[in-house]
């Protein structure tokens, strides 16, 4: 009786072994999250105020839109972002170029849109 | 008998295993057929089939630095991924839903060129072309596009790039760009605040609504936009166990910070986990580089990997007054870091996890294991002395 435990223990181990292996080196990384737009080769990451108003500042007006979503920063080109949406209008004024706002319902959780701010600095 | 044929399949499972470990830590960008049938099978529900594959080589050792795989649904063009073989980042650096791939349009532009060198319109000096094109020297894929773009014309044919922007109207920006309807789910269920109706049950660790937190860009040797969670995400855990009553013996570790500062201690931590400031990070590097960096500060730290990631399992140790590192990723390959130091619950069901995030330096919430993202594993961490 002894004899049979054994091996049927070794499969067992084996097995349950290989499957927590794969388990275990399957949990990896990915190409990090962060919100950013890329403008006239400047990029903007998402303020880390959180800074959002539902009335775009006075002077502000659209420079562009996000025309495509990245997943690298440093490939992206001007127009494509991380965590907005194609089509979402981007603003700036030429008084303050290290910002511009996005109408974007990013962070929202019920799909509300208003003007979110992203910095360059 | 018995023993021939437990041997045997021992012989097997231990051939099973080996090949599984090797499979599993392989790098994934060197199965491209593999990842780009799994990212098809994911995206179109199996209903979609690689079309073609375009190798990328470097122009200078002639070395693969990349694969565009195309596919197509019912024969229609169904957009493409671009595969990088660079190291520490995702495979996967772009990709669309429709249409044709960029390379598609590029040979539409090599055409033109073509066209253009056999009336003697442009330059045929390769370097002076490519030393010119300093639009694209920040974009090293993009660049080898034109480098492999003039490759395949048999090396002979290239254009200034004022001329080659003359030639085709437009940049390959311009009509890269016509073909990116490109979507993500990964921000999806990331909240400022949820907003429920109904009465919840709160959690919070010591200092999660005091603690200023640690943002990704505020980083030093940081560029903007590049992904440094991970160490970020460890330099946010010690400072809650450096600055809050988090140690299971009382008080809090004063020692743990490098010089008492936050950006030297994060130096440290991407130092030992042996990552650029530029580049995320695996979750089991770290959480054994979180470990090693407690340790050296005179410290002891355990982790447990949650299993399941169960919801009682996060309730569990943010009740213990534990923070907990929580990985999360879509299904488009982006990824993310980030810290839980409480949670939301409510009594319709409602649950959302309280977590610095790495974007702003309070914290904000996310949807417990939300349908947007397709990794959500937690890995409690204790410090203490």
């Amino acid at each position: 009786m002894k004899k049979k435990i054994v091996p049927v223990g070794f499969f067992v181990l084996i097995v349950v072994l290989g499957a927590l292996i794969l388990f275990v080196t399957n949990r990896h990384s990915g190409t990090s999250a962060i919100p950013f737009v890329k403008v006239n080769d400047v990029i903007y990451v998402y303020d880390s105020t959180g800074y959002k108003v539902e009335e775009l500042p006075e002077t502000y007006s659209v420079i562009g839109e996000v025309i495509g979503n990245a997943a690298s920063a440093s490939k992206a080109q001007n127009g494509y972002a991380s965590g907005l949406k194609v089509g979402e209008k981007i603003y700036q004024t030429s008084v303050k170029t290290d910002e511009v706002f996005v109408y974007t319902s990013l962070f929202s959780g019920d799909g509300t849109y208003r003007y979110v701010k992203f910095t360059s600095e | 008998m018995t023993k021939r044929i437990c041997s045997l399949l021992l012989t097997l499972c231990l051939i099973f295993s080996l090949s599984t470990f090797a499979f599993a830590t392989n790098g994934a960008h060197k199965t491209v057929d593999y990842i780009a049938q799994d990212w098809i099978d994911t995206q179109f529900s199996g209903d979609a089939e690689v079309s073609d594959t375009i190798v990328l080589r470097s122009d200078n050792s002639d070395e693969v630095v990349g694969y565009i795989v195309s596919f197509t649904k019912q024969s229609v063009p169904a957009g493409y991924i671009v595969l990088s073989c660079e190291d520490g980042e995702h495979p996967i650096i772009e990709f669309a839903l429709e249409g044709q791939s960029v390379y598609h349009y590029l040979e539409q532009q090599l055409d033109v060129i073509n066209s253009a060198a056999s009336s003697g319109m442009v330059s045929s000096d390769s370097n002076e072309f490519l030393s010119s094109a300093t639009t694209f020297e920040e974009n090293v894929l993009y660049t080898d596009f034109i480098r492999y773009a003039i490759k395949i014309s048999n090396g002979t044919q290239s254009a200034l790039l004022d001329q080659f922007a003359q030639i085709t109207s437009c940049s390959e920006l311009d009509v890269m760009t016509d073909t990116a309807p490109m979507s993500d789910t990964f921000f999806d269920d990331y909240i400022d605040l949820p907003n429920e109706s109904g009465s919840k049950t709160v959690g919070n660790i010591t200092g999660a609504n005091d603690i200023r937190a640690l943002v990704m860009g505020d980083m030093p040797n940081v560029t903007p936009g590049e992904g440094n969670c991970g160490p970020t995400s460890l330099a946010n855990t010690v400072k809650l166990y450096a600055e809050f009553s988090l140690n299971d013996n009382g008080g809090s570790l004063s020692n743990l910070k490098v010089n008492d500062s936050d950006a030297e201690t994060y130096e440290r931590l991407v130092e030992i986990s042996g990552y650029s400031c530029g580049n995320a990070a695996s979750m089991s590097t770290l959480v054994s580089s979180i470990k090693s960096f407690a340790v050296e500060r005179g410290y002891s730290c355990t982790t447990t990997n949650y299993l399941l990631d169960l919801w009682s399992d996060f309730k569990r140790d943010v009740t213990a007054d534990k923070p907990i590192l929580l990985y999360t990723s879509s299904s488009a390959g982006t990824a993310h870091a980030q810290v839980v130091v409480g949670f939301w619950e409510y009594t319709n069901g409602g649950k959302y996890v309280k977590i610095l995030s790495g974007w702003t330096s309070y914290p904000t919430f996310l949807k417990f294991k939300p349908s947007s993202l397709n990794n959500f594993n937690g890995y409690c961490v204790a410090i203490s002395d």
